[in-house]
């Protein structure tokens, strides 16, 4: 639901007012960033792809209506539209899949290694769920948003999301397996 | 697949562990629940993050982009060649043969059959016309739509558009008087304008408070002529002219309302004549008596900042009286008081002030009366002074 706050600031964005727009776009970037970069592999390109999220957000203000849905729905919605153009133009021109890039989180090499090998297993078994499934992990996990929040920022019910839920988590973790390396079923065979 | 119950039980687990809107991760085993594992080890990242310099290369993106966005509702001023203008003004012809149409128009109001070529005969004013004259038009615009919608009010029907569309319109003209294309009567005139503005939304927000959605969008728009008549003061008062010492909202308009119903008390005691002055910054509008049974005119002390109002005694029986300074009743333009749009329309210009205007008084000293009378106890609306 949007509060007032927020539908205040959408009109004055949608009139022009730079700071109203700077705003918006601050409170959403990283969020925006998060959902991206795990559904993106090459960091480049989830920082062109988030760019191209707000730039469009800013055309499309003046058409925006609020309807009474959470402005980052319609963010959202645009990212993952972003995301599907991304890998429609990779399966035209298919380029070979580069490890996540990933931030020095330990001192000791090993540790770096370690972690970045983690993360990566993680973040490949979760692209190989369904876009639907991916965006239900990452909101409700990574975001933390409620299931309520999720079914509305999703279009769905409540019902339908702790169903999906469940069958992404199942799917997530045959994938990582009980050792935690991921499993590539859909190639047939194991890490 | 899974079951409802089944899933309704992982969800119930899962909130438990990774409760909504914190990073905490709260009783958890590993080993013991395969699919919360997961979870949890997709919640505790580490999580991709944008680095600051990206942050601030995009937002400069983002702002620049903005700029070439057309942010009104209604765009009526896009970036036209003067092929493409003169191409509408021979459309327009076409149009305006149709002269009886369009001058029954002018005084229709929203959902009307003709209004619509109403507003089209504005647009292709607005196409004809250069920055200043614009600028004019513009105002003249937000006075009609103001007009519209307290038309629409008085017949108990509440319309939001038309405040928005006058938003529009002084947001646009902000941005020609801040280029430099206005002057500072104009932005004085959006001072006034947005001061109606505000008046009028407030009124009907009194009158929805069991709409919500409604009186929510009526306060949007309070707060957006909020900025604007800021922002047309500061150029107002920029340009050289003396700052008008207007109260901050909601004093004004409870002085702005205080006034009204203080001139209805003027209007019904015509033997008394009264000088209401302008609203000190504690949003007072006071009453002063310029000329009143048994007492002597007033006049103000110029040496000090303060107004002193003093009373000086009554003239003895062929004494003349002493020359007034306080200006005769309704001369003084008080902030607020919204200035007659030119009258060079088919349809009338409606007045809000009842009263004659006399040319307004040359006195260049600002006027801080007397705080005398309290400002009203209870206001309008709910939830206290500042809705926002």
């Amino acid at each position: 639901m949007l509060n007032k706050d927020e539908a205040r600031l959408i009109h004055q964005a949608q009139r022009g007012d730079r700071d109203a727009i700077a705003t918006l776009y601050r409170e959403h970037v990283q969020a925006i960033y998060r959902y991206i970069g795990y559904r993106v592999p090459e960091q480049p390109a989830a920082d062109d792809l988030t760019a191209e999220v707000f730039l469009r957000m800013v055309e499309g203000l003046p058409r925006y209506k609020q309807n009474g849905a959470p402005f980052e729905a319609w963010l959202y919605r645009i990212a993952a539209a972003r995301v599907a153009d991304y890998y429609r133009e990779q399966s035209r021109h298919p380029q070979e899949e580069l490890p996540d890039s990933m931030p020095d989180h330990t001192a000791s090499p090993e540790g770096v290694l370690q972690v970045a090998e983690e993360v990566s297993d993680l973040r490949a078994a979760l692209r190989q769920l369904s876009s639907e499934h991916q965006d239900i992990l990452l909101l409700r996990f990574v975001e933390r948003k409620s299931h309520a929040e999720v079914a509305a920022l999703l279009g769905k019910t409540v019902t339908a999301v702790k169903s999906a839920q469940h069958r992404a988590l199942t799917q997530l973790a045959e994938r990582l397996g009980s050792d935690g390396k991921i499993r590539h079923y859909l190639r047939g065979f194991d890490e | 697949m899974s079951s409802a119950p089944e899933a309704n039980e992982l969800a119930n687990r899962l909130d438990r562990v990774l409760p909504p809107h914190s990073q905490a991760v709260q009783d958890h085993t590993a080993g013991q629940d395969l699919l919360v594992d997961a979870a949890v080890r997709l919640a505790r990242g580490p999580h991709p993050a944008l680095a600051d310099g990206i942050v601030s290369r995009i937002e400069s993106q983002v702002l620049a982009r903005a700029v070439l966005v057309s942010a009104p509702r209604y765009p009526l001023r896009r970036r036209v060649t003067v092929v493409a203008r003169w191409a509408v003004a021979a459309c327009l012809v076409l149009v305006i043969v149709a002269v009886s149409t369009a001058t029954a128009s002018a005084s229709s109001l929203p959902g009307e059959r003709l209004y619509p070529v109403k507003r089209l005969v504005e647009q292709g004013r607005l196409a004809l016309s250069g920055d200043s004259g614009e600028v004019d038009l513009r105002l003249k615009f937000v006075g009609r739509r103001l007009d519209e919608f307290e038309a629409l009010l008085d017949q108990g029907t509440i319309d939001v558009d038309p405040l928005e569309d006058a938003l529009d319109d002084m947001h646009s003209t902000l941005r020609l008087v801040e280029a430099g294309a206005g002057s500072v009567d104009d932005a004085q005139r959006l001072v006034e304008l947005s001061e109606r503005h505000m008046l009028l939304a407030e009124t009907a927000r009194e009158r929805v408070q069991t709409d919500p959605a409604t009186s929510d969008q009526l306060l949007i728009t309070v707060s957006d002529a909020t900025e604007v008549h800021e922002k047309a003061q500061q150029l107002a008062s920029s340009r050289g002219e003396p700052h008008t010492m207007t109260p901050p909202i909601p004093e004004v308009i409870h002085s702005f309302k205080q006034r009204r119903s203080l001139e209805k008390d003027v209007e019904a005691a015509p033997e008394t004549r009264y000088t209401l002055t302008s609203p000190d910054p504690g949003g007072t509008a006071v009453l002063i008596p310029t000329e009143a049974p048994g007492l002597g005119p007033l006049h103000r002390d110029a040496s000090d900042p303060q107004i002193l109002v003093e009373v000086s005694p009554p003239p003895k029986n062929n004494e003349p009286r002493a020359p007034v300074d306080a200006p005769a009743p309704g001369s003084e333009p008080v902030p607020g008081d919204p200035a007659p749009a030119p009258d060079d329309d088919p349809a009338p210009d409606p007045e809000d002030d009842p009263t004659p205007k006399p040319p307004p008084s040359t006195d260049p000293a600002p006027r801080v009366p007397v705080d005398d009378d309290p400002p009203p106890a209870t206001p309008p609306t709910p939830g206290g002074n500042r809705p926002w």
